[in-house]
């Protein structure tokens, strides 16, 4: 593993790049990828020099970049929120939506939709996506806590429970909405980065941060986590502060992401996977690299999602989750044979 | 000096569960605690530990209550070998061992030249060392209960709790496993092992506590701990304790 580490990051770092240039560069309305890497360059401040004209500019800036930037955030958010929340639970199959995250954000924006709360603007429904997020998370978490400690099963039960009250209470919202506004609801429920522009960037950016930041810090932490939350504790680590810590933050850094782009399935449940299975399950080299991982592969699919059928658009959650499905099938199976399954 | 427990207790769902326990695990002792199911072994070796607080009683490690130290600290002063330990991601069995090692490290230092000397010898001392690269969930019972073993002890703490540790062992590992912990005690570590097996108990124990419904019913040296009258109050069954044939100990054969 020690091995591999460096290699696996040097190859993913240069597979992000790649796939963000790419996903600039390609659409309906084709640039050289020298021009996108000429007014990247320019607009930073290094110009590489080049001559592009002033349309690939517009589409550049004001189109693709945003939208590009934006699919790398909310990847990244709900990649390294898989991988810390996978450790915490002790369980590969926690993902955001787990802890309801994703339930609850998805009941803030159908509310603010079907009530047409604009009080934040553009940013209406992102907000209030996110706060719900953070709210139905911290209640999962309230209701599994008992006398200072907090059974994963309980938590897990409790964020099934919460999941199926929101469940419910879209769907309500769902019944009662004009047609109009369930047009936004499905446009949302169904994931898209459609949405993007710089101000729904710099509206998430600093929560992904955040957790992009912060998690990463606890990489070891982690790992012993994984061994047991008793021997943890034995080993010296403030569980029960740990884990509230990582949970408010994977919900903030998650939240921020599914506010902006709406329910996103299998990313945050199978980057991490594919991640542990590159370089092994130590979670100082699993947590950072499942941000890569997921900023990765969501902007792969966000381009898959506008090229494969254009001029139409393919909703994104429906893309990650028809893919993700079938695939996290062959990971479960492959550690199953490699050795015996989880148990 | 050591680990000292003094009239604790521990009450859950309307009784006790162990009731005015004072035990001492002093410094260069193997104490092994033997009793029925349910006698409250492994409740007393949480609150031993510090996970769990007394209703009533201290128990203070090396003189200052546990349950006022940090997880740091407590963790520097003992070590726990839980009953059983799960681990569904594949982590290399040497890995799962390093984690020994984390109350020594700082927040953001890397595992020293030091660190890994200490880890190589604990996985020789458990005889893992073959194992160093498998991952754990790959190992067999005995193989995971001497990998945990090895974690424990590359802790390197003063005081040493073990809950079971030699249920899934053969004979020759649980032999193992009373050497290293009697090397251990020469060495000044106070140790105390919850066992099954009373013959191994009488075997390789500086002393034996009984241990019966919540309470301690005797901890003395193994001779007069394992008289039969003792042992019947102790398991409800009749044993015969006769001379072992090969070394100085009582050997237990229990009636059919």
């Amino acid at each position: 593993m020690g091995i591999r580490g460096p290699s696996v990051t040097v190859t993913l770092v240069a597979l992000l790049v790649a796939s963000f240039l790419a996903s600039i560069a390609i659409g309906a309305y084709a640039i050289p990828v020298w021009d996108v890497v000429g007014v990247l360059s320019d607009r930073i401040g290094l110009g590489v020099g080049g001559t592009y004209d002033q349309i690939d500019e517009a589409v550049i800036w004001d189109v693709r970049l945003p939208r590009a930037v934006l699919a790398a955030l909310v990847g990244a958010s709900l990649g390294i929120a898989g991988a810390a929340l996978q450790a915490i639970f002790r369980n590969p199959l926690a993902d955001p939506s787990l802890i309801g995250v994703t339930g609850g954000a998805a009941v803030g924006a159908t509310f603010a939709i079907v009530t047409g709360f604009t009080y934040f603007g553009l940013l209406s429904v992102p907000v209030a996506a996110a706060l719900a997020g953070l709210v139905a998370t911290l209640a999962v978490y309230a209701f599994a806590r008992r006398a200072g400690r907090t059974e994963v099963v309980t938590l897990i039960l409790t964020g099934l429970a919460v999941n199926a009250v929101a469940t419910a209470a879209v769907g309500m919202a769902t019944y009662v909405a004009s047609p109009e506004e369930l047009q936004d609801i499905v446009f949302w429920t169904l994931g898209s980065l459609g949405g993007a522009s710089w101000e729904t960037v710099r509206a998430c950016l600093p929560f992904v941060i955040l957790g992009i930041v912060v998690i990463p810090l606890f990489g070891r932490t982690l790992d012993l986590m994984v061994l047991g939350e008793r021997e943890a504790g034995h080993l010296g680590v403030r569980t029960e502060q740990v884990r509230l810590v990582l949970i408010v933050v994977c919900a903030v850094t998650a939240g921020a992401g599914v506010a902006v782009a709406g329910i996103i399935g299998f990313v945050g449940l199978i980057v991490p996977h594919i991640i542990r299975l590159l370089v092994g399950p130590g979670n100082r080299l699993v947590v950072p690299l499942s941000a890569v991982g997921g900023a990765t592969l969501l902007l792969l699919a966000d381009l898959a999602a506008r090229t494969v059928a254009a001029p139409a658009e393919l909703p994104l959650g429906v893309l990650t989750a028809a893919l993700g499905g079938p695939f996290f099938l062959f990971l479960v199976h492959r550690t199953r044979g490699a050795h015996g399954g989880w148990g | 000096m050591g680990l000292v427990a003094r009239g604790v207790s521990y009450r859950a769902g309307g009784r006790d569960l162990v009731h005015r326990v004072d035990l001492t695990v002093p410094p260069g002792e193997v104490i092994a605690v033997v009793g029925p199911n349910g006698a409250g072994k492994s409740t007393l070796v949480g609150l031993l530990a510090g996970d769990l607080k007394p209703h009533e009683g201290t128990v203070s490690l090396d003189e200052r209550p546990i349950r006022a130290l940090g997880p740091r600290e407590r963790a520097l002063g003992r070590a726990v070998l839980p009953q059983q330990t799960s681990l569904r991601f594949g982590y290399s069995v040497e890995e799962v061992v390093e984690m020994g090692r984390h109350p020594h490290l700082g927040r953001f230092s890397k595992i020293s030249e030091e660190d890994r000397r200490i880890v190589a010898d604990e996985m020789e001392r458990a005889e893992v060392s073959h194992l160093a690269r498998r991952p754990f969930p790959s190992l067999s019972g005995g193989e995971s209960a001497r990998v945990m073993l090895a974690r424990v002890l590359s802790q390197r703490s003063r005081v040493l709790l073990l809950d079971e540790p030699a249920a899934a062992l053969d004979v020759r590992h649980q032999a193992l496993l009373m050497r290293v912990l009697a090397e251990r005690a020469a060495q000044g570590v106070a140790c105390l092992i919850v066992v099954h097996d009373l013959n191994l108990a009488a075997r390789h124990a500086d002393k034996i506590a009984l241990m019966a419904d919540g309470r301690l019913l005797a901890v003395a040296e193994p001779w007069t701990a394992l008289a039969p009258e003792l042992l019947e109050r102790t398991f409800g069954h009749p044993a015969v304790v006769v001379d072992h044939p090969s070394c100085d100990r009582p050997l237990v054969v229990t009636a059919p």
